[in-house]
């Protein structure tokens, strides 16, 4: 009789055990991989393509798939050691098959040599180009990614990447403060 | 009422104070200079010029405004022609041109009229609007507007004003308080009045009796107001905001927080006498006093500048000797002027014109011997040490996560430096990265946005017109068996309507 009433007891627990769990699978269920965004959340977002995907999230997902994590030449070193850190693997350092690491750039248009043949707009991951057919195009700067592709279609040539203008830095020290000159 | 402060700063150094050299002469009004420049890159968006190129405009009258909600307004300090200029370097430790405005005084110092005076009846909003149009910012330092300051909701008890002024050579709240501690406690008043606050603390260091006799008396004669006098040791840096609130309460405000959390509510003596102008005689803020001070001056003391005074008129004034070295602030905090040509901001609070003997070019920086003496003086109760390391190491994120935002660049650490490491310049560098990475992540978040958004537009597009391909590609087949498409329809609509009468037809049967 106890026999009978523990293996009762355990084959209840069982199910209803085992219930909860697919219920909780399906109440739970998360959409998509995880993995997936907190990778793209570390890439730079520049969708410039290098890296030989149409852009950041895919290759994000190629990464969660096992692709190299040293593709990325905007993100440069800084994004690679923060993949290496999520995903538990040694640094690499930059392919450089895939580009050099520059500093923040972005397009700007020569606008009385642009003929207004809106083939940058098209090519534009972010929409960062304003203009209509036979109007003049212009870039808006804080759009812009810096991610090259507009140069290429640009029948006239009218587009140059320039640095993109930052904060100033405070120099580490090599240059002298007030504070280090008290006495 | 006069109190004397049962606590004490965490830390802190007890460098020379150096302020005998200014704060025993009277305040005297500096001439007006020849040009008066003006940055259109103060504030955190900038500003607009609201007068044309050439104009002529007179005292008082607003000759910029702010862009953004972080708006500091320019007011013309005298009468006298305007013009636009290009490369005017910004008043700060990075000096870097850009676009500026330049008054000519005509030397008759017309002023426009000026606003109606405002009384208790007045909303806090007209008051507040009040402040915003006279441009008035935090004069200790910060810089921060007023009016944002003052807008805040948390609620609040207790004003304090500081008038610490821990900082070595610098005597200008100090020769304010002699000179107007009235307009102080009127200023308070007001502000206490918008704030709600039931206490006005004032908190003063032991060494500026003078300034606490008079702010007592102005106290005494003042007794709306019911301002308490703490007056604590002279150390550095208790006029840092969170340094001098746990002195005088004893309660720490939690890092990356405001004092508004606790209720308390700091502000600068010269900050409150530019709103008691502002309120009470509609006078928007155009001067300030200006410590000018150090060795390489031949003729020291406070003088009443006009803001837009370039420093090297101000260095002329006080006749500073060609070799001295320039700087903008004290010696703990202050930062070297890049070009004299920059003028005088709501900030500047002292000029110091120190001869090369009296603050020596550093030594070279040796390695840190690890004494764990910076950790013993920082105010902030951080670990100097290790956010150096870090740094240096270019892992600004991990001194992020050590507290670097909560130091507040006293320089105490570097003052008593065995190894004489330049320890603020390495914490302003990491600073400096840490809120350049905020803002590469906000573009880059945009950036994503941006992405997505275009994706999903063309993949709506495509789709568009792969239904329009497919019902061309089905009229097309339609016309190919033969069939001519408008009978093809007829007969749809034949077979439509006797589905219709079938089901009709059913329930009967």
């Amino acid at each position: 009789m106890t026999l009978f009433s523990a293996i009762l007891a355990a084959v209840v627990l069982t199910i209803a055990g085992g219930a909860l769990l697919a219920w909780a699978v399906e109440r739970f269920r998360v959409e998509g991989n995880p993995l997936v965004d907190t990778i793209d959340e570390l890439l730079p977002q520049t969708q410039c393509g290098q890296c030989g995907h149409p852009g950041c999230r895919p290759y994000a997902e190629a990464i969660a798939a096992g692709e190299d994590i040293n593709r990325c030449p905007p993100g440069g070193q800084d994004t690679i050691n923060a993949l290496a850190e999520l995903l538990d693997v040694e640094a690499p350092s930059l392919d450089a098959e895939h580009g050099e690491e520059k500093p923040p750039m972005v397009a700007v248009i020569r606008e009385d040599e642009c003929i207004g043949c809106t083939k940058c707009i098209q090519a534009c991951p972010v929409d960062a180009i304003l203009g209509a057919a036979k109007q003049m195009h212009t870039v808006i700067e804080s759009e812009c990614t810096g991610c090259d592709l507009c140069l290429e279609p640009c029948p006239v040539d009218c587009i140059d990447m320039v640095e993109q203008s930052r904060m100033p830095t405070w120099p580490l020290p090599a240059d002298i403060i007030a504070t280090d000159r008290a006495s | 009422m006069i109190h004397q402060s049962p606590h004490r700063l965490t830390g802190g150094i007890h460098p020379d104070e150096r302020k005998d050299l200014s704060c025993d002469v009277p305040v005297r009004p500096a001439p007006m200079a020849d040009e008066l420049v003006f940055s259109l890159q103060t504030g955190r968006h900038g500003l607009e010029p609201c007068v044309d190129d050439g104009a002529r405009v007179l005292g008082g009258e607003c000759i910029a405004r702010g862009t953004g909600s972080f708006s500091q307004a320019w007011h013309a300090p005298t009468s006298g022609t305007l013009h636009y200029i290009d490369a005017l370097p910004a008043t700060d430790a990075y000096g870097r041109p850009g676009p500026g405005l330049r008054l000519v005084p005509d030397g008759e110092d017309h002023w426009c009229d000026a606003e109606p005076a405002l009384s208790r009846d007045d909303s806090r909003e007209t008051l507040l609007a009040r402040i915003e149009w006279a441009g008035i910012a935090g004069m200790g330092g910060a810089g921060f507007p007023s009016h944002i300051k003052l807008a805040s909701d948390k609620p609040v008890t207790t004003l304090i004003i500081n008038m610490a002024e821990c900082e070595p050579y610098i005597s200008c709240d100090d020769a304010l308080a002699r000179s107007q501690a009235a307009d102080i406690l009127r200023g308070a008043a007001w502000v206490k009045h918008i704030l709600g606050a039931q206490r006005v603390l004032i908190g003063i260091e032991d060494n500026k009796p003078d300034a606490i006799a008079a702010l007592e008396s102005a106290a005494a004669a003042n007794p709306a107001v019911d301002a308490e006098i703490w007056v604590c040791p002279t150390v550095y840096p208790s006029g840092g905001e969170k340094q001098l609130i746990q002195i005088l309460t004893g309660e720490e405000i939690p890092a990356g927080q405001l004092p508004q959390a606790l209720g308390y509510h700091m502000h600068n003596p010269a900050t409150l006498v530019a709103i008691y102008d502002a309120i009470e005689h509609g006078r928007p803020l155009t001067h300030r006093l200006v410590t000018l001070t150090g060795e390489g001056a031949a003729d020291r003391g406070n003088r009443k500048v006009a803001l837009g005074t370039p420093l090297h008129a101000l260095t002329q004034l006080a006749g500073a000797s060609s070799d001295s070295i320039l700087i903008m602030g004290g010696p703990m905090m202050g930062f070297e002027v890049r070009s004299p040509a920059a003028g005088v901001v709501k900030t500047t609070n002292c000029l110091l014109m120190a001869s090369p003997n009296e603050l020596p070019a550093a030594e070279p920086e040796q390695p840190c011997i690890r004494c764990g003496e910076c950790a013993t003086v920082c105010p902030a109760s951080l670990q100097p040490q290790t956010l150096f390391w870090q740094i240096q190491a270019d892992d600004a994120p991990r001194a992020q996560a050590e507290g670097l935002m909560d130091c507040i660049e006293c320089g105490a650490c570097a003052y008593v430096c065995p190894s004489q490491i330049p320890l603020v310049s390495y914490y302003r560098h990491g600073k400096d990265q840490l809120r350049q990475r905020a803002l590469d992540q906000v573009k880059s978040d945009r950036a994503r946005e941006r992405f997505e958004a275009r994706q999903a537009r063309l993949d709506a597009e495509a789709e568009a017109k792969a239904a329009k391909r497919a019902a061309r590609a089905a009229a097309m087949e339609a016309a190919k068996s033969g069939e001519d498409p408008r009978k093809a329809e007829v007969q749809a609509a034949v077979a439509r309507a006797r589905a219709r009468a079938k089901q009709k037809d059913t329930p009967d049967t």
